[in-house]
């Protein structure tokens, strides 16, 4: 029942006067600036811009700024005083609109800190914002009927580290016209796409209430099929019956109407309102895929699975897929399958340790299927142990080794090369012990980065080396056996890259700098986190800094901040490759190139 | 201050028998039956020129089935279940956008009509399904502009049986959230009249310290040349200069019922028709004014660390209420911040003996009776916008309630008092329905009890599952009389500790028996057989002198230990489980029904007519 005492609580300051002793502290900063809209130019009002508390601590004597908000006028002005010396950051925020910040030229772009002088006066700063852009449709049926109640998905497109990824970016359901709406959607490039799930449960497992996902027939939320009972989820259409008892069901649709490689992508800039994404769904055979779950021991029950489609690699961490769960004799049963290529794969690990503190030992399956028109029986899913990953940590050089409780929290992370990044979180994290021995949870079988999620104070993450090769820059295959002897160094000599960018005589106020290896076989298939490919913002008086970067030969190279958007795509990188800088980091070495900036748009 | 639910009677009552008969768990599931029958048919709108409607979910559902079955209507809306064991069915079919309904239902959310089918039979039916209303509009700030992500949801006043009175509750449909353009839309509504109500949910938020800063200001700060001699800046244009303890204005949103009310009494009715889309229902929230209220918790002896108080909204058409809670410290004193304006309850749960050494203990009531050990406080408070400072809740000590347990009859049983257990359930103080820990209810060897810590209020004796009228063995309740007056009769107001309360049982009781006929003298199962007091003031939300029966597949149906009296007995198919308890619905009923009475221990013998 919907709480009606509930209410929102807003303290507003509205102070017509301003604050101020009588006879300023001459030594003060001031920061004015007007934000502006970034399609129009015009001034935005009734806007709240904030700044941050600075980057040092104040001077004796003065007191420090506190983190303050103004709202902006008519005339989109705002003005912050009685500032010290230090680093700032200003961010303006606005319904309807996306967060902007100085220095970001593009929608949630890298942002500029403001960078003030003791008693410096600035009163040259602009801020643009974007106007939240909106995708609008209708969802319709085979035979034109609106699809009611259904969700709708915006995934947007980006490239990161070289591959072409797609985050979702809005959930949304059809209302009774079928129709749909994203009103807050970030400028970019999308897709749409009415995402389907099933899951599909033993009859044994609904009618003793074991599987509280699929509730039993008589409900309506649930049909039988056969011997297993399919559910009928909130927010996937119904599917339709045939006269022989058959499911036809609805999969996974793009806008228009087709899978993802089909997919319309829509562009949107600031403000725009594109309506008419319509997606057309059409019903297809479904079959009953069917088998049993075995260990070591024999049948499994209660073993979780999914059928994962192969293009979703690039979907979010939310997978819309059919799954069910093995009953008390190690069967399963897949009902309302259409057809396609799967990996049939166990779905969910167990997230605890066991009671001496060790990760429990976790069983993996993982088998291509391939589903054609007619019901597939018998396949057989054999459990695996999965695999670990052991080594420990090495301190190369004279600063301060972490005690052996900071050595704990080092934050080993295990990064797939392939395979459907819906993996990433499942897994409990390594256990590191007090002599800086790890072990990783279980994997499956397959190729993977060792890598590290934060290093200790004073120490820059080097190599993860195992069987002679860097495994945190190249992964590794894990199989038939664990991986041991995984030594992770760490070196306080550090190495960075430093530099002022030139825009003709005078320094560049909007540069980016982009590092990127020489070895183009680098550029590609390098995880979620590359180490290598890297891009830091110039501020307003050009200068650049990367504090650490790792030895080895680069391309460095400064584009307008404008021009930044996905420019980790590979065909990218080759053209800013031809006008780069190359050059070498060697260990230890904090790297001085000062750059001009190249226009390669 | 709302009736209270008191159900410790009934656990003494049960208690003092102690003579139910145990019962074997049975396992009532029965075993998959392949039967020969078959129930087909189409869904189709429920309109002039009716359409037949495809994908609709169909479920049917009976005891001959171990689990249940749905189909999906096909394009020309037919659905089909075969291999049905014989037996009677219930058929319901819901579609998105349109509003569920039972085979046979002349409402939504109503019993619809079995289908019986025998062996080998092949029965036709034909479900009818409204098509959904629809209310939409926009909701803007109080400045005008479009808001996002407020909560918009369709209230109806509906009789809630566990408070006893009309609330307004969620209708049904799921709520609608504002979208960018501060547009809601809810549909699959069904046809009828509606309260419209958007909220914003709470958050708490740090305080914001938002300045305008005057264009003055600004022109000046841009003339200042960078770098140049520091210039004595001039005033500020505004007159007011400001203290940094100005008091702040604190506003919240209050939930607005359009079109355009705090209040929910006051709010209009949207009706809408079958498939009807009203648009233009457009609500602008508002800013009221919040005030802060402070108080003290009172008490004779000390307080512990911590006590914890709590505000919540009297507003009589709430289903559900919402608490806030403030801690009082060990001086007693306690805030709440930000309440908007409206009536509140505040209450201090009982706080045990233990924790306030040197509190003057009352004088027991009665030989064996238990001293208070519970301290509470009760107060009520009305917020306009501005501070309340001075509060005070004075902490009082719990009541007690004893008395006696009589057994009236041929045989009366042998109770060895001192073996009985008794299961106290919890108390529910229906203001701000908080759970309170249970009173102590102890029987001595000669059957007394006594029930301490009891807050005083007004009370209405209820019971577990089976009822004031069911017997515990062989015995029925009779009476619970306190000062002449049958507290089972009416709802009771506690004010002071009661010493002489007198629970009878007896071992004859009344019984009404019939059957349940429609209107062309067949039996009819599937409607209530209502026996209620002809006397309105016996009507009250589990009076025992109300009854409502299903009755079994022949339309028969038993009541026993109704008290002596005039009764009314109709049978209805329009009412919900526990509805009988509505005195509208008593009222509306009262004309069409036949006039019986019943004495002491009577048999009687009554057929009652679908009305």
């Amino acid at each position: 029942m919907m709480r009606l005492g509930t209410f929102i609580f807003i303290a507003l300051l509205m102070q017509a006067a301003v604050q101020r002793p009588a006879a300023p502290d001459p030594r003060t900063g001031l920061i004015v600036g007007q934000v502006v809209d970034a399609t129009s130019g015009k001034p935005i009002a009734g806007a709240i811009v904030s700044i941050s508390a600075p980057s040092e601590p104040p001077a004796p004597g003065q007191r420090p700024s506190p983190p303050s908000r103004v709202l902006t006028g008519s005339d989109g002005y705002f003005l912050f005083r009685d500032l010290q010396r230090g680093s700032f950051t200003i961010t303006a925020s606005k319904p309807g609109y996306v967060d902007g910040s100085v220095g970001r030229r593009r929608p949630r772009g890298p942002v500029q800190p403001v960078a003030l002088r003791e008693a410096e006066r600035r009163t040259n700063l602009t801020l643009i914002m974007w106007k939240y852009a909106a995708i609008s449709g209708t969802v319709t049926d085979e035979a034109g009927e609106a699809v009611v109640r259904v969700q709708v998905r915006a995934y947007r497109r980006n490239v990161v580290a070289g591959s072409r990824r797609t985050v979702t970016s809005g959930i949304a359901l059809t209302d009774d016209r079928g129709m749909y709406r994203f009103g807050t959607l970030t400028p970019g490039d999308y897709v749409v796409a009415v995402a389907t799930r099933s899951v599909t449960a033993p009859i044994a497992a609904v009618r003793s209430g074991m599987f509280a996902e699929v509730r039993p027939p008589g409900t309506g939320s649930a049909i039988q099929v056969g011997d297993a009972v399919y559910g009928l989820e909130r927010g996937t259409p119904t599917p339709a019956l045939t006269a022989e008892g058959e499911l036809l069901v609805y999969p996974a649709t793009y806008s228009p109407s087709g899978g993802a490689t089909q997919a319309t992508v829509v562009t949107l800039t600031s403000g725009e309102e594109r309506s008419g994404v319509d997606v057309a769904l059409h019903p297809v055979r479904a079959v009953r895929l069917s088998g049993v779950v075995s260990g070591a021991e024999g049948p499994q029950p209660g073993v979780p699975l999914e059928l994962i489609p192969p293009d979703s690699d690039d979907v979010g961490f939310d997978l819309a897929v059919p799954s069910t769960v093995s009953d008390n004799t190690g069967a399963f049963t897949f009902a309302g399958v259409p057809s396609g290529q799967y990996t049939l794969r166990v779905s969910a690990r167990p997230r605890t340790r066991g009671p001496d503190g060790q990760i429990a030992q976790v069983l993996w399956a993982e088998m291509p299927v391939a589903v054609g028109r007619t019901d597939i029986d018998g396949v057989t899913v054999t459990l695996q142990a999965g695999l670990r990953i052991s080594g420990r940590f090495e301190f190369d050089g004279v600063a301060t080794r972490p005690v052996a409780q900071r050595l704990a929290q080092i934050p080993v992370t295990v990064e797939p090369a392939d395979g459907p990044l819906a993996m990433l979180g499942q897994t409990p994290p390594p256990s590191v012990d007090s002599n800086g021995q790890f072990t990783t949870a279980d994997y499956p079988p397959g190729r993977y980065f060792v890598r590290i999620g934060g290093s200790p104070q004073g120490w820059m993450f080097k190599s993860a080396m195992y069987n002679g090769r860097d495994i945190a820059d190249a992964p590794f295959d894990l199989q038939g056996a664990n991986a041991t002897g995984v030594v992770i160094t760490f070196t306080d000599r550090w190495s960075g890259l430093r530099g002022v960018v030139q825009a003709g005589q005078a320094p560049a106020t909007d540069a980016t700098v982009l590092v990127f290896p020489v070895d183009a076989g680098m550029w590609t298939a390098t995880g979620l986190n590359p180490r290598r490919i890297r891009q830091a913002r110039a501020n307003a008086a050009g200068e650049y800094n990367f504090p650490s970067l790792l030895p080895g030969d680069y391309y460095v190279v400064a584009i307008p901040e404008d021009d930044a958007a996905d420019w980790q795509d590979p065909k990218f990188l080759e053209a800013l490759a031809r006008v780069a800088t190359r050059i070498t980091i060697d260990e230890g070495e904090k790297k001085s190139q000062d750059l001009r900036v190249r226009e390669v748009r | 201050m709302r009736i209270k639910a008191l159900s410790i009677f009934a656990a003494v009552c049960f208690a003092a028998a102690h003579l139910a008969a145990q019962q074997p768990p049975r396992d009532t599931r029965p075993a998959d039956k392949i039967g020969t029958a078959s129930i087909s048919g189409v869904v189709t709108s429920d309109e002039a020129q009716p359409r037949p409607l495809r994908r609709a979910r169909v479920t049917l559902n009976g005891p001959e089935l171990a689990m249940g079955r749905t189909s999906i209507t096909a394009d020309d809306g037919s659905f089909t279940f075969e291999r049905l064991p014989a037996g009677r069915y219930t058929l319901a079919a819901a579609k998105e956008a349109y509003v569920r309904m039972s085979y046979g239902a002349r409402r939504p959310n109503a019993q619809g009509t079995p289908v019986a089918v025998a062996d080998g039979q092949r029965q036709r039916v034909t479900l009818r399904i409204p098509r959904g209303s629809v209310i939409t509009g926009t909701v803007l700030d109080p400045e005008g502009q479009p808001m996002r992500g407020v909560l918009v949801s369709a209230l109806t006043y509906r009789f809630v049986p566990g408070v006893g009175e009309r609330r307004l509750v969620s209708a049904g449909a799921p709520s609608s959230a504002t979208d960018d353009r501060g547009e809601y839309r809810i549909f699959g509504l069904p046809a009828g009249g509606y309260v419209i109500s958007a909220g914003v949910e709470q958050f708490s938020v740090s305080s914001l310290d938002i300045r305008v800063v005057p264009a003055g200001e600004i022109q000046q700060a841009l003339s200042e040349r960078q770098g140049g001699p520091p210039q004595a800046p001039a005033q500020s244009p505004s007159a007011a200069t400001t203290k940094a303890n100005e008091p702040r204005r604190t506003v919240a949103y209050a939930p607005v019922y359009y079109p355009g009310t705090a209040v929910s009494a006051q709010a209009s009715t949207v009706t809408v028709a079958p498939g009807e889309e009203r648009t233009g229902i457009d609500i602008q929230m508002q800013y009221v004014p919040t005030a802060k209220i402070e108080g003290m918790v009172i008490s004779a002896a000390a307080l512990p660390q911590v006590t914890p108080v709590m505000l919540n909204s009297s507003d009589p058409t709430l289903a559900v209420d919402s608490v806030r809670v403030a801690s009082a410290g060990p001086d007693g004193r306690f805030t709440f911040n930000a309440v908007p304006p409206g009536q509140y309850n505040l209450i201090v749960r009982p706080v045990p003996l233990g924790a306030m050494a040197g509190a003057p203990r009352p004088q027991p009531a009665a030989p064996g009776a238990v001293s208070a050990s519970m301290y509470w406080a009760l107060g009520t408070v009305a917020v306009q916008g501005e501070d309340l400072a001075g509060v005070t809740l004075t902490l009082q000590p719990g009541l007690t309630i004893s008395g006696r347990v009589v057994f009236e009859g041929a045989t009366p049983p042998a109770i060895d008092f001192s073996q009985v257990r008794v299961p106290v359930p919890p108390l529910r103080l229906a203001v701000g329905n908080l759970p309170i820990p249970s009173p102590m209810v102890r029987l001595d060897a000669t059957g007394r009890f006594t029930i301490g810590d009891v807050i005083p209020g007004p009370y209405r004796l209820t019971t577990t599952a089976q009822g004031m009228r069911s017997p515990i063995g062989a015995w029925w309740l009779k009476s619970v009389v306190a000062g002449g007056r049958d507290l089972l009769d009416s709802v009771v107001d506690i004010r002071q500790s009661i010493d002489d309360v007198v629970v009878t049982f007896s071992d004859r009781a009344t019984e009404l028996s019939g059957t349940v006929t429609d209107a062309q003298g067949n039996p009819a199962s599937n409607a209530f057989a209502l026996v209620f007091a002809a006397d309105s003031q016996f009507w009250f939300t589990d009076s025992r002198r109300i009854a409502g029966v299903r009755p079994d597949a022949e339309g028969r149906f038993t009541i026993r230990n109704l008290p002596p009296g005039t009764y009314l007995a109709v049978a209805s198919a329009d009412v919900d489980d526990r509805e009988w308890f509505d005195p509208e619905i008593l009222q509306r009923l009262a004309p069409l029904a036949t006039k019986l009475s019943l004495a002491e221990g009577e048999r009687k013998t009554l057929d009652v007519t679908v009305r």
